[in-house]
C-alpha cells in the first residue's frame, strides 16, 4: 500500500474516532438612533375660494365661511408662535385676457385662530391678518393650532371674465 | 512498511478535529444605524441599505448547515429612561454568501433559520423600523442585537 | 352693466378641500458649535403632492411688544453691535423639490470671519414651501385655461452659532397679575444674563390659601436680551380671595437635545394675587 493511501486512511480513522461537537458563536452589534424633536409643520387644509362673483358687486368671505382658507400647524406643546401674513392687494387674471386685475382686501376681522380644535366657530380668536398675531400651540398630546382667513373682493362693473389668482403667504416664527 | 509511516501517522493524529473557534467565526461589520429620526415619524432601514443596515459576517465550513438566531430588542433606550419602540418585519433579515453566484435570501429575523452554506464566508444584514412618539424626548437612543450562529 | 362672471378665485388652490399640504421642519432650533461650524435640519413632506422648498437666512431675534406679545425683530443690515450670523451662515441645498413622503437633510455651514470673538451669534432660517400646480376648470367663454396656483407657507426658526465657553441665565422682576375676564394675565420683566440666549421653560402655579394648586401655566420661552412677556392663567370658576402665584424659569427643555441646552440654575419668584 502506498504511503499516501495509508495516510488518508489514518486521517479518516482519526476523524471518525473523535466526532465534532455542535459549535455556536455569538456576537452583539449596537443599534443606534438620534431623535430630533421640536418639529413644526404647517399644512394648508383648504383654499380661499370666493366661487362665482358678479361685476360691480363686492363679495365677502368670513373666516368661518365654507370657502375660507385654512391651515393646520403642529409644533411644540404650549409654545407661543408669531403668525404673520403676506397678503395681495390685487388678483391677476391668468386666462385669455392677461393684465386684468381685481382688488382684494382683508378686513380687520377676516382671520381667526384656535388651539387644538378645527372649528372656527365657538372658541376661535379673531385677529387682523394685516397686523398678525401671536398664537399658541395646544398642549400634549395635541399640540396643534388652526388658522382661518377670509377676505373681500371688489370686482369692477366691467371686470373681464376668467380666473383670477394670487398668493397668500403665512409665516410662523418661533421665539 | 513504509519507513515514513510512523511520521505520517503522528501527522495524521495531529490533524484531528479542529477547535470550535477555528471552524466558526462571527464578526460585526456595521451597526444598525437609523441616524437622525423625527419625532412622530416612523423610520425604516431596509436590510439592503448600503450604509445603515446592520451587518454581521461569519465564516464556517462550506456546505455545512448553520442555524441563525437573532436576539432582538423591542425598544431603544434614550435619555432620562425614555424608550423608543423598534420592530422587525418578516423580511428584515438577509443572508448571502460571498462566493460568485450566491443568492441573497431574505428571512424573518424574529424566527431562527437553518441555512445550507454555499461559501465559507457569509454576510447577514439586518433592517428594522423605529417608531418615535410625537413627544419623544430628543437625544441619542441605543440597543443591541445578538447573532448566534450554530453549526448543525 | 353687471355681468355674471364665472370666476374661480383660487388664492391658494382649487375650490374645495385640498389634501393637506405642508412641510415638516425638525428641529425648530438649530445650534451650531464653532468647533464643527456645521448643523443640519430635516425637512419632511408628509403630503401626497410634491413640494417646492426654498431656504433663506436673515437676522432676527425675539422681543416682546408693549402688550407683552412675542414678536420677531428683524434687521436688514445689522451693524457690528448686533451679534448677527446671517451674513456667514449658509444652507445647502437652498432649493429643492420634496416628493411625497420624502425627507431631505439641509446642511448649515458657518464661515465666520477669522477674528470672530467668543460669543453667541444669531440668525433666522426661513423655510418656504410651495405646493404643486393643480388642474383647473376653464371659464365657459375662454377655451382651455391653465391656472397657476401658489400655496406658500413659511417657517422661521432660530439659529444660534456658539463660539467658546458660554453661559446663560435670566433675572426676573416686577411680576404682576391682572384679572381679565376668565383669565389672569401675568407679566414680568426678564433680563438675560451671561453670554448666550436663555432657552428655557416658564412655569406658573396659582395656589389657594391652603397651598393647593388651582391653576397653572407652562410655556417654552427664549430670552435673547430683555423681554416683558405676557402669560395667561385660566381662573374661571375660582372663588374670590387671596392666592399666591409662584413662577419658575428653568432650562429643562424636552424639545431640544439635552446636550445643546445651556444650563442655568432655576429662577423662582412669587407674588400675592387677589381675585375679585
Amino acid at each position: 500500500m502506498s504511503a499516501l493511501l495509508l495516510a488518508a486512511a489514518c486521517a479518516a480513522a482519526c476523524a471518525a474516532a473523535v466526532p465534532c461537537a455542535a459549535q455556536a458563536v455569538s456576537l452583539t452589534l449596537p443599534i443606534d438612533a438620534t431623535v430630533v424633536n421640536g418639529t413644526m409643520t404647517i399644512a394648508t387644509l383648504q383654499n380661499l375660494d370666493f366661487g362665482q362673483v358678479t361685476g360691480g358687486v363686492p363679495a365677502s368671505l368670513a373666516p368661518n365661511a365654507a370657502g375660507a382658507g385654512a391651515w393646520q400647524v403642529t409644533g411644540s406643546p404650549n409654545a407661543f408662535v408669531s403668525v404673520s401674513f403676506s397678503l395681495p392687494s390685487l388678483l391677476t387674471n391668468i386666462q385669455a385676457q392677461p393684465g386684468s386685475t381685481m382688488p382684494i382686501s382683508f378686513p380687520a376681522t377676516s382671520a381667526r385662530y384656535r388651539r387644538q380644535v378645527n372649528n372656527p366657530n365657538g372658541g376661535a380668536t379673531t385677529f387682523d391678518p394685516n397686523a398678525g398675531t401671536v398664537a399658541r400651540f395646544g398642549p400634549n398630546p395635541n399640540p396643534t393650532l388652526f388658522i382661518w382667513i377670509g377676505g373681500q373682493v371688489n370686482p369692477a362693473v366691467a371686470t373681464k371674465p376668467g380666473i383670477y389668482t394670487g398668493t397668500v403667504v403665512v409665516s410662523l416664527a418661533y421665539p | 512498511m513504509n519507513r515514513h509511516f510512523p511520521v505520517l501517522l503522528l501527522g495524521m493524529l495531529g490533524l484531528g478535529p479542529r477547535p470550535a473557534t477555528a471552524q466558526l467565526q462571527v464578526s460585526g461589520i456595521r451597526n444598525l444605524a437609523f441616524g437622525t429620526v423625527i419625532a412622530g415619524i416612523p423610520t425604516t432601514v431596509t436590510p439592503t441599505d448600503p450604509s445603515r443596515s446592520g451587518q454581521f459576517e461569519f465564516i464556517a465550513p462550506t456546505n455545512s448547515t448553520v442555524r441563525l438566531d437573532l436576539t432582538l430588542p423591542t425598544a431603544l433606550q434614550g435619555p432620562s429612561a425614555a424608550t423608543m419602540p423598534i420592530n422587525f418585519g418578516s423580511s428584515d433579515g438577509l443572508i448571502v454568501g460571498t462566493a460568485p453566484g450566491s443568492v441573497p435570501t431574505r428571512f424573518n429575523p424574529k424566527s431562527n433559520r437553518t441555512y445550507k452554506l454555499t461559501s465559507a464566508r457569509n454576510e447577514v444584514f439586518l433592517g428594522g423600523t423605529v417608531s418615535p412618539a410625537i413627544n419623544q424626548p430628543a437625544g441619542s437612543y441605543s440597543a443591541t442585537v445578538t447573532l448566534t450562529v450554530t453549526i448543525q | 352693466m353687471t355681468r355674471a362672471i364665472l370666476l374661480g378665485l383660487a388664492l391658494l388652490s382649487l375650490p374645495g378641500r385640498l389634501p393637506a399640504q405642508g412641510v415638516l421642519v425638525a428641529p425648530h432650533d438649530v445650534i451650531i458649535d464653532h468647533r464643527t461650524r456645521s448643523g443640519s435640519i430635516i425637512l419632511y413632506n408628509p403630503g401626497n403632492q410634491p413640494a417646492e422648498v426654498s431656504i433663506g437666512v436673515f437676522f432676527g431675534y425675539p422681543v416682546s411688544d408693549s402688550s407683552g406679545f412675542f414678536m420677531l425683530r428683524t434687521v436688514e443690515q445689522p451693524d457690528s453691535t448686533l451679534p448677527s450670523a446671517a451674513g456667514w451662515v449658509q444652507a445647502f441645498p437652498r432649493r429643492m423639490i420634496l416628493g411625497p413622503r420624502e425627507r431631505q437633510t439641509v446642511r448649515l455651514l458657518g464661515r465666520p470671519p477669522a477674528n470672530l470673538r467668543d460669543g453667541e451669534y444669531w440668525a433666522r432660517l426661513a423655510i418656504t414651501a410651495r405646493g404643486g400646480t393643480l388642474p383647473v376648470t376653464g371659464a365657459p367663454d375662454s377655451g382651455s385655461v391653465q391656472v397657476g396656483l401658489s400655496l406658500e407657507v413659511r417657517t422661521l426658526i432660530p439659529i444660534q452659532y456658539r463660539k467658546g465657553e458660554l453661559t446663560t441665565g435670566v433675572e426676573t422682576s416686577d411680576w404682576r397679575a391682572t384679572r381679565v375676564g376668565d383669565s389672569l394675565e401675568v407679566r414680568g420683566k426678564l433680563v438675560r444674563t451671561g453670554t448666550a440666549a436663555y432657552l428655557g421653560v416658564v412655569r406658573g402655579a396659582l395656589a389657594d390659601s391652603t397651598g393647593r394648586t388651582v391653576a397653572s401655566f407652562s410655556s417654552p420661552t427664549a430670552v435673547y436680551l430683555n423681554m416683558e412677556p405676557r402669560y395667561t392663567v385660566p381662573v374661571a370658576g375660582l372663588p374670590a380671595g387671596r392666592y399666591v402665584l409662584r413662577v419658575e424659569l428653568a432650562t429643562d427643555r424636552d424639545d431640544l437635545a439635552p446636550e445643546l441646552v445651556l444650563r442655568a440654575p432655576p429662577v423662582r419668584d412669587s407674588l400675592e394675587v387677589r381675585l375679585p
